[in-house]
């Protein structure tokens, strides 16, 4: 062979992986609405919204009534590999991850772990232990532990995965507010197709129900009031009368692999793939979502999947419920796919889960590739008159034969992400 | 109140908060076991003697245990717990409550 045709050959060889779609082996979360694939279906199809009125308390103040959405998980029942306090939200982090390696059964006697990486996006990590700790300190002079600061820290999560799964390679935290974990998911999947790591452990995370952190959201008027007397029908994305969003937690773990390494280690057929990413940032404005911005991203990550619009069966929106994201977001769907691709907003069973948003809501889009159905937006009734789009209204609706799904994530700051995932029999 | 064996509420208390909040496991936690032979680096030593002293409402003098120190056992920790109790008390029983 030529000089020249090696070259040509290790060039097409290079574009090809850097196209290349990424396995999904695994999948673990704990979210309000359930820790279970059974749980979480269950809800997710009939549109059950696990979002419930809370009444916070703070002395010399007005209560505030609050929306929420929180999950049924004990953190107590989590052992770290560091023996250290864990934050409630590592806890979550831990458990989903550990359920996704499960999953994927990966053996981590057996792989080599320089080429491990650990992926995981959160918002603001460690605040609910700051919060308790700091109260603690100003109001009963109890001193800070000597570990608050790697309890609290961003990377926390990240650490506590890396000891538990003895990862070597990259171990790296994300923080981009909405967008974490979605940015985290994608930055593994470039380091697996640029042969840097072989497989991941990516998602995020946020346990944001404490004192400090509601008030905080509460004060920043983006939260919705809970209906006296339906409460669960708080957040209603794309609907006309939408006031906001409920505040979630949670964390989702995906186990990401090259084609390669499953077949060198005799995996299981993965049924998902991630077929493309991509991130950009609007540069406008710290709040207020730009559509240019969004568009831009959309259709970044569909060049990097290789595919057209009119491939895509599913959109999992941001859906933040807000006036000016759900604005936006309806804007740049539009000018994207037309009205022809149908949108769903989860936000509203599940709440926002911050830096583990993303991750949890892409869960949701591959469960609608699962299913070959389109879960509706719940509490949609009216949707806002100057919305042109296809939205999933009042029952799952039936997709069969379809291929891929969008999963947007737009976040304060400015960054935007946007995975398109598949089913692995399509690619 | 005796700390010598492995019976005391002291001890009960500090044993309890060593399997629960640092994974500890019982049967590695004796009187004769040295902080140093917990399976605990420093930081979490730290931890350890923290959380002991909210339980008990206390503090310990660090010249009179740097839980670092090679040697100290959970039967001296008991002692030092169970002076300072007394001390910091005026004969009221150690209020443990890991």
């Amino acid at each position: 062979m030529s000089s020249g045709a090696a070259h040509a050959v290790l060039a097409a060889s290079a574009a090809r992986a850097a196209s290349a779609p990424v396995r999904v082996s695994g999948i673990g979360f704990v979210t309000p609405i359930g820790r279970t694939v059974e749980a979480f279906d269950e809800a997710l199809f009939a549109g059950r919204s696990a979002v419930r009125a809370q009444t916070l308390e703070i002395k010399g103040m007005d209560p505030m009534a609050l929306a929420v959405a929180a999950c049924d998980f004990d953190s107590n029942g989590v052992r770290s590999t560091s023996r250290l306090p864990l934050d409630r939200g590592t806890a979550m982090a831990l458990a989903a991850a550990q359920d996704a390696a499960g999953e994927a059964k990966l053996d981590l006697e057996t792989i080599d772990r320089d080429r491990l990486g650990i992926f995981w996006g959160c918002g603001l990590a460690g605040a609910g232990t700051f919060d308790n700790t700091t109260s603690a300190l100003y109001g009963e002079q109890r001193r800070m532990r000597p570990t608050t600061v790697l309890t609290v820290m961003p990377n926390a999560a990240v650490a506590e995965l890396a000891l538990h799964f003895g990862a070597r390679g990259s171990a790296i935290a994300y923080a981009c507010a909405c967008a974490s974990s979605a940015v985290a998911i994608g930055e593994a999947m470039r380091a697996i197709r640029g042969g840097w790591i072989d497989v991941a452990i990516v998602g995020g995370h946020d346990a944001m129900l404490t004192p400090g952190v509601m008030a905080s959201w509460h004060a920043m008027r983006v939260m919705a009031p809970p209906p006296a007397d339906a409460p669960s029908s708080a957040c209603r994305p794309f609907s006309g009368d939408r006031a906001g969003f409920a505040i979630g937690e949670g964390a989702a773990a995906l186990v990401l692999e090259s084609e390669a390494h499953a077949a060198a280690r005799g995996a299981e057929a993965a049924p998902f793939v991630l077929a493309g990413y991509a991130t950009n940032c609007d540069g406008t404005h710290i709040t207020n979502p730009d559509a240019a911005g969004q568009v831009r991203v959309m259709r970044a990550a569909l060049r990097d999947a290789g595919i057209e619009a009119s491939e895509v069966g599913h959109i999992n929106a941001h859906g933040t419920a807000t006036s000016a994201g759900d604005a936006a977001e309806a804007a740049s769907i539009r000018e994207v796919f037309s009205n022809t691709v149908p949108v769903s907003a989860t936000k509203a069973i599940h709440g926002h889960v911050l830096g583990g948003g993303g991750a949890i809501e892409l869960v949701a889009a591959l469960r609608a590739l699962a299913r070959e159905t389109l879960p509706p937006i719940a509490n949609l009734q009216t949707p806002d008159a100057a919305f042109d789009l296809d939205f999933v209204q009042g029952e799952a609706r039936e997709a069969k034969g379809i291929r891929y799904a969008l999963s947007n994530s737009f976040a304060f700051g400015g960054t935007n992400a946007v995975i398109v995932a598949g089913r692995a029999s399509d690619r | 109140m005796s700390s010598s064996d492995a019976s005391t509420p002291t001890f009960n208390s500090i044993a309890a908060i060593l399997e629960t909040d640092f994974r500890v496991e019982r049967s590695a936690i004796t009187p004769a076991t040295a902080l140093t032979d917990l399976g605990l680096d420093s930081l979490a030593l730290m931890e350890f003697v923290f959380a002991v002293e909210d339980a008990f409402h206390l503090r310990i003098p660090e010249d009179r245990l740097d839980p670092r120190e090679a040697g100290i056992t959970l039967q001296r920790l008991c002692e030092v717990i169970d002076a300072e109790s007394t001390g910091a008390t005026a004969g009221q029983p150690a209020e443990a409550t890991a």
